[in-house]
């Protein structure tokens, strides 16, 4: 079961928005719910402490006189990276772009009339069922990279390879469709990962499940994707002692 | 001469060769002496010195002295001891490497002439001692102290003045580089140069007085040229900001516009909505308001929403860049949207330079890969109390290539385009603590950028 909570300081707007929840949840046949409303970011906090990650979270923009909806998503996403974030609000022109791009939300509902809200409900839902389909939870395992006050759960298998840039511990991860450069090590990691990853060369650690040949003779690692990495010659001895 | 103090007397002047020639070096960069980087350089240099002195005695033993040889050998010698200088400021203070070169060879020859002046006119004037311990004193350690002191009190006056800010102004781009290292690499071997043309010289006090002027009329010559090319460019960002003010106007202007048909438009139609109200007519009410609920929005909400998110810039200059680059993307017909909810604050980690240079890129960049109907661009900044988080985000005809984009010089427009992004990573690399991130999510390519607030 997936909880669904809804944070909106007026009443009527979160019983409406259950309602229709209820309705499109039953209509899906999905395994989501309950069902629960918070009047307050620090109610929802606490909600959702005592339930299950990850969830699907409906949340106001604004909350006069408390923290933002931004806000209150962020601190969400620091116990629960993968839940599923939907904003409402009362107009249309908010700053989505900068939610979907932070916080990974999802989609936005603008209040109104019942049936233009169960439509984007309908779609929200459905969206989420899908992804939840795709990756099933807590299969895989993750790596977890933490940057300024975030912290992300990438999992293994997305993860090419890291690549040292040699210049003041700059790291440049290769994942499928992202590259990311960030300040760490590769030690590091190489401890973290464990022998899933493999160091085939000085400022190179590789994730093995990628790899498609090792060309001895060239000294290059050849990757699923097409991409090389080099091969040293320490890597190499190891690599034929290990054979 | 006991051999002990020989040796001690090598190993005072090589230590205080090095710190002096790093001590300036690091000054004409302006950055503070550390011990590590100092410690591996005099670890290079002294390694070299002895490398360079057995080879001295190993061919120079065999074949007497050779004018050519012992030339062609201080040139090898100091190229490379400069060059390693250079690569250990590059590594230690992340200054570019030509910089951190140029400096060396700058320092260098400010030493080497201090040293050499000195230990010359010492040579002549003073009496012939019976003392060697003195005589080595004289013409040895002291004209090493000396040039250290000059070295010291150089670098001291060059960091205090900022120096390096105009230092770096005679890099800005490939011509003035190249004449900026070609004028340093002669001047660190003036002294081998005049000593191959005139080997009679005799050292006396006006000797002495020539080449101290020389040294004096050089620096002044390079603060100058430095101060000029820094003029300059300040000229060019001052009509680049008055460009982009002009954009701004014209943006502001266009607003104006719009406000005034909009204003004509609702005297039209509450004059329509006041004749249905007179008549009672509450279902057209009704659908009247449902059709002109979003009317507003439409006409204005977009350029008022922009306006607000300018507004949010704190950094000037930051505003201009990004008023600039809405305009041309409204030219191209590009679909624009910029969003900052959060006012940007004025103060950030990296110089404002290189965020306008580096956000110059990736705005750029977006607006040349974006397909030529129905681009669009998102424009993305969050001021939060930890870090400013930037993305740039566009939509494309072909995806690009992100391992492609990782190496230099990568561009799908043919050649002369790709130079961009990897500048931008050189820019953000001076910078530790910031994180980029590129990806492709649901048909956009992202490009984010997320720096430690200060």
């Amino acid at each position: 079961m997936i909880p669904v909570y809804i944070c909106d300081d007026e009443q009527a707007i979160s019983q409406r928005l259950k309602k229709i929840i209820l309705d499109q949840i039953m209509i899906l046949n999905s395994d989501m719910g309950p069902v629960q409303t918070a009047d307050c970011p620090a109610g929802l906090l606490e909600l959702q402490q005592q339930n299950m990650v990850p969830a699907i979270y409906f949340l106001d923009i604004d909350f006069p006189g408390q923290i933002s909806g931004l806000e209150l998503a962020q601190k969400l996403r620091r116990y629960d990276p993968r839940g599923f974030i939907v904003f409402i609000t009362a107009h249309g022109d908010l700053a989505f772009e900068t939610f979907r791009l932070r916080l990974e939300a999802m989609d936005y509902i603008v209040k109104g009339d019942y049936d233009a809200m169960s439509v984007r409900v309908r779609d929200c839902l459905t969206s989420i069922q899908d992804r939840l389909r795709d990756e099933p939870s807590g299969q895989g395992r993750y790596c977890t990279l933490k940057l300024f006050d975030t912290i992300r759960h990438i999992p293994i298998e997305d993860i090419l390879y890291f690549e040292a840039l040699g210049y003041k511990h700059t790291l440049r991860l290769h994942l499928v469709n992202e590259l990311l450069e960030f300040n760490s090590s590769l030690e590091h990691f190489g401890e973290q990962l464990g022998d899933g990853f493999w160091r085939c060369h000085r400022g190179f650690l590789v994730n093995r499940e990628h790899i498609r040949t090792v060309h001895l003779k060239e000294q290059i690692v050849e990757l699923d994707t097409g991409e090389e990495c080099p091969l040293s010659r320490k890597a190499k001895a190891e690599y034929r002692a290990g054979l | 001469m006991s051999l002990a103090f020989r040796l001690s007397v090598i190993i005072f002047v090589l230590i205080l060769t090095g710190l002096g020639m790093f001590w300036l070096s690091v000054g004409i960069v302006g950055k503070k002496v550390r011990a590590v980087p100092f410690l591996l350089y005099a670890a290079f240099s002294a390694a070299l010195s002895l490398l360079s002195i057995y080879i001295s005695i190993w061919i120079v033993g065999e074949e007497a002295t050779s004018d050519w040889f012992i030339n062609i050998h201080t040139f090898l010698m100091t190229t490379i001891e400069v060059a390693i200088l250079g690569i250990i400021i590059r590594k230690c203070y992340g200054v570019p490497f030509l910089q951190g070169l140029t400096a060396a060879m700058l320092g260098h020859f400010v030493i080497y002439t201090a040293d050499e002046v000195v230990s010359q006119a010492a040579t002549t004037y003073s009496p012939l001692f019976d003392r060697m311990y003195l005589y080595t004193f004289i013409t040895i350690v002291l004209p090493k102290l000396w040039a250290f002191f000059v070295s010291f009190l150089a670098a001291y006056v060059l960091r205090r003045s900022g120096f390096y800010r105009y230092f770096a102004a005679l890099f800005f781009g490939r011509l003035k580089t190249a004449l900026t290292i070609t004028v340093s690499y002669g001047l660190m071997f003036v002294w081998t140069i005049i000593d191959w043309f005139y080997p009679d010289a005799e050292p006396n006090a006006l000797y002495a007085v020539f080449y101290f002027s020389l040294i004096t009329v050089i620096l002044l010559w390079v603060q100058f040229m430095a101060m000029y090319a820094a003029g300059q460019e300040k000229i060019h960002v001052q009509e680049e900001t008055i460009a982009q003010q002009q954009a701004h106007m014209e943006l502001l202007e266009e607003l104006q516009q719009e406000i005034r048909a909009f204003r004509h438009d609702v005297t039209n139609l509450f004059s329509g909505l006041t004749l249905q109200a007179q008549e009672g007519d509450l279902n057209g009410i009704q659908e009247f308001m449902k059709k002109t609920s979003s009317y507003f929005d439409e006409k204005l909400g977009n350029e008022i929403k922009q306006m607000d998110c300018l507004n949010n810039v704190q950094l000037y200059p930051l505003r201009s860049l990004l008023t600039a680059k809405l305009a041309a993307m409204r030219q191209n017909h590009i679909q624009s949207a910029l969003e900052v909810i959060h006012p940007v604050k004025e103060k950030q980690l990296m110089e404002t330079a290189d965020i306008l240079r580096g956000l110059g890129i990736l705005i750029d960049n977006a607006i040349e890969a974006v397909p030529g109907k129905d681009g669009k661009i998102r424009l993305v900044m969050l001021q939060e109390e930890k870090e400013l988080y930037i993305a740039v985000v566009n939509n494309y005809d072909a995806a690009p290539d992100l391992n492609a984009l990782s190496q230099k010089g990568y561009t799908t427009k043919g050649n002369g385009h790709g130079t961009g992004l990897s500048s931008y990573r050189k820019i953000i690399s001076r910078y530790p603590g910031c994180v980029t991130r590129t990806y492709l999510r649901d048909g956009f390519f992202v490009q984010e950028l997320r720096m430690p607030a200060v």
